[in-house]
């Protein structure tokens, strides 16, 4: 009784659609209203503007559907109440939330530098606030759906030792691994420190010792306790009782990994841009839209994931 | 007696809905048998077994699975609400 009182007191859900949708009209406002500056393909305003519109979309579709999912996550941890699987899938919800309302939130800033002028005191400052705010704010995310894994982790009497330890020993191999290749993209990058062209090659504006302390070691540290958050949730999928929940469950479990994993490659991705600005406009958005897709897929089974969980509360 | 007949009933549904297990059984016993769950006693069992049946066919398509719950909540009925080796 006392769980269903306090879950009656939780805040409407709906009202982040509000705070999303007005930061997403300041995001598409000032991308369409951005000064052009460079041209690496020869397009024509109008071309910029509709190509522009063609990544904005999607992308602006993943951050809803990254909202929309916490959304329907949240509508269900409400349901529950302060029940412990309840308080759980909370910590889950607003995790997924924050990622949503990061991504544009970042994405929101980046919009604002461009409107400096490329070099100058001021988009560099703006540049390397850019980068420890990304960093800061995926910490955030990661923090919060681990504390969320970690709970439910507690709602299991004795995971299988075999699975535990198998789930885990793959999740550090695969965090050992994009380490390396987050460290070798960023310091084999030409324009890591400073950019003769801002606008052809990102640049952190730091020095080695200030990127390896501000940027690689925390990014490592989020990332790895990312991964054990992913694993947290599988050996929870995977020695929870029950066989039709367990069915359920594997939908979040699976949404969450690939969401979580896509963001990890992006942040390396985003490192060597570089090797991008060789390749045609088509092999570029083609390689944009596959991972956009891909991403958008992994909100797309949380959120039926979450419903099918809300539907055990309501037959 | 019957709180541990409703604990048993909660264990069984454990096997197939995991920590939601005992929301769903309150919810079943309250809503469809107009009863506290405690005051649940070995007559209730068929009953709680249709609508548990049902409830479970709206969230899976495993119809071995939902048979096989109902048959575990009619089987407390057959060994008098006494507590015995549930499956699945």
């Amino acid at each position: 009784m006392t769980a269903k009182k306090s879950a009656s007191k939780k805040p409407n859900p709906n009202k982040f659609y509000l705070w999303f949708f007005v930061l997403l009209l300041g995001y598409v406002l000032g991308t369409i209203f951005a000064p052009i500056k460079g041209n690496t393909y020869h397009l024509s305003n109008l071309a910029i503007h509709l190509l522009q519109l063609t990544l904005v979309i999607p992308i602006a579709t993943t951050w809803f559907l990254a909202v929309f999912a916490g959304v329907r996550f949240k509508r269900y941890a409400n349901k529950i109440g302060d029940y412990p699987d309840g308080e759980a899938i909370n910590w889950l919800a607003n995790g997924l939330l924050t990622l949503g309302f990061v991504s544009l939130a970042t994405s929101l800033f980046s919009v604002f530098v461009n409107y400096q002028e490329p070099n100058t005191m001021v988009y560099r400052n703006l540049r390397i606030e850019s980068n420890i705010l990304g960093v800061l704010a995926i910490a955030a995310v990661f923090l919060l759906i681990y504390r969320g894994s970690r709970r439910l982790l507690k709602l299991i009497d004795r995971p299988d030792s075999e699975t535990d330890v198998r789930t885990r020993l793959i999740a550090t191999i695969l965090t050992v691994i994009l380490t390396a290749s987050y460290a070798a993209s960023l310091f084999t990058d030409a324009y890591r420190s400073s950019t003769p062209d801002a606008l052809k090659h990102t640049s952190f504006y730091m020095s080695d010792a200030w990127l390896f302390f501000v940027i690689l070691i925390p990014t490592v540290i989020v990332w790895a306790i990312g991964s054990q958050a992913m694993a947290n949730l599988i050996v929870y999928q995977a020695n929870v009782k029950g066989t039709t929940y367990r069915q359920v469950f594997k939908q979040l479990s699976v949404g969450l990994t690939l969401v979580l994993s896509i963001y990890i490659l992006m942040t390396i991705l985003t490192t060597i841009s570089q090797f991008l600005i060789g390749a045609s406009l088509k092999s570029v958005l083609i390689f944009l839209y596959i991972f956009i897709i891909v991403y958008a897929s992994g909100f797309i089974i949380i959120a039926r994931g979450a419903n099918n969980l809300s539907k055990i509360e309501e037959v | 007696m019957s709180a541990t007949l409703c604990e048993q009933v909660i264990e069984i549904t454990t096997n197939y809905l995991g920590p939601t297990a005992k929301r769903f059984v309150y919810r079943q016993v309250s809503v469809h048998l107009n009863k506290s769950p405690e005051s649940l006693d070995s007559k209730d069992l068929p009953i709680l077994a249709d609508w548990s049946k049902l409830a479970l066919g709206l969230i899976t398509n495993d119809k071995n699975e939902v048979d096989r719950f109902e048959q575990d909540i009619l089987s407390l009925s057959k060994a008098g609400g006494k507590s015995k080796k549930v499956s699945a």
